[in-house]
């Protein structure tokens, strides 16, 4: 499945090189997360296609994918 | 400096604002917690543009740290020779250079949740510039309740975020996301003066917005600045 993904900030190293993931029928972003090795309680904020959108969120051939933690410096 | 000099201090906001855009600058009482890396830069640019001029409006602003070395990189307001000083006093003495017309009032104190709607009571606007996810969130429930709009934002490594929650808006997804303990990326990614003073001068655009009744730019949204990447992303939450 062709997907565009961004992990932000700390979960940068996390970031896949290509765009072409193996993930099974059906797939969602909680199966997408886990493919990625990104552990849920680094996560706080999803979004797919610039909307925010849950772990259980269906995903999409040609979904944009976001993935943020939680970030608070001033 | 006399008077006559100082005349045309606003002379290069016009046209992009009208004269009437000017007078709701002086005249916006503006709550701004945190004296920081945003909230030093944001301080300086609300000053410049003319928010809060005396016998108009004003600018609470309130800090209760006091410069340390690590504040160097990234804190306007931060000198080699002000090291241990008080945030509040240092930045009411830089103001005073900037833009003697600031009514401003500065607390060398750091806010408590409890004291939150005592800070923000009176004010049109309230700014977060704050330091701390916990207290951030307090102060965006606490405007919530008081029905004042607030601009959110932080940064940490080259990302920063900026998101406004109307006056009207009581339904906050952003705080419901963002609301569970989780240690902030800056921790580990430190904080860079490019990324801070970017955000400080999206909260201060949105000031003006807030102030002359224009729409919000970041309302119902989380903007994403990455600077990693140059990447933008509007978040519809």
């Amino acid at each position: 499945m062709l997907l565009e993904v961004k992990c932000y900030a700390t979960l940068a190293k996390y970031q896949p090189r290509g765009e072409d993931f193996i993930l099974g029928p059906s797939p969602t972003l909680r199966d997408l997360v886990g493919f990625l090795g990104v552990p849920e309680t680094e996560l706080k904020i999803s979004f797919v296609n610039g909307v925010h959108a849950g772990l259980d969120y269906e995903l999409h051939e040609g979904d944009r994918v976001g993935l943020f933690p939680a970030v608070g410096g001033g | 400096m006399e008077r006559q000099v100082l005349a045309g201090r606003y002379q290069k906001n016009f046209s992009t604002l009208s004269a009437q855009d000017q007078e709701r600058l002086f005249s916006c009482r503006v709550s701004l917690a945190g004296l920081g890396g945003l909230g030093g830069a944001l301080l300086e640019m609300l000053a410049r543009m003319g928010f809060g001029r005396r016998g108009y409006g004003w600018i609470r602003a309130s800090d209760g740290d006091v410069f340390e070395v690590s504040n160097l990189n990234r804190q306007m307001f931060c000198l080699e020779s002000n090291l241990g000083l008080p945030k509040a006093q240092e930045a009411m003495q830089r103001i005073q250079a900037v833009n003697s017309e600031i009514d401003l009032q500065v607390q060398h104190h750091f806010l408590r949740t409890e004291e939150l709607p005592t800070f923000i009571h009176g004010a049109d606007i309230v700014l977060d510039a704050l330091g701390d996810l916990p207290i951030k969130l307090a102060l965006r429930r606490a405007a919530a309740q008081a029905g004042l709009p607030v601009v959110t934002a932080a940064v940490g490594g080259w990302t920063g975020f900026i998101s406004t929650l109307p006056a009207s808006d009581r339904d906050d997804t952003f705080l419901r996301l963002m609301d569970t303990g989780m240690d902030g990326a800056e921790l580990r990614l430190g904080v860079l003066a490019p990324t801070v003073w970017l955000v400080a001068a999206l909260q201060c655009r949105e000031a003006v917005a807030l102030a002359c009744g224009q729409r919000p730019l970041f309302q119902g949204r989380m903007h994403i600045v990455d600077l990693s990447d140059a990447s933008w992303e509007k978040v519809v939450l």
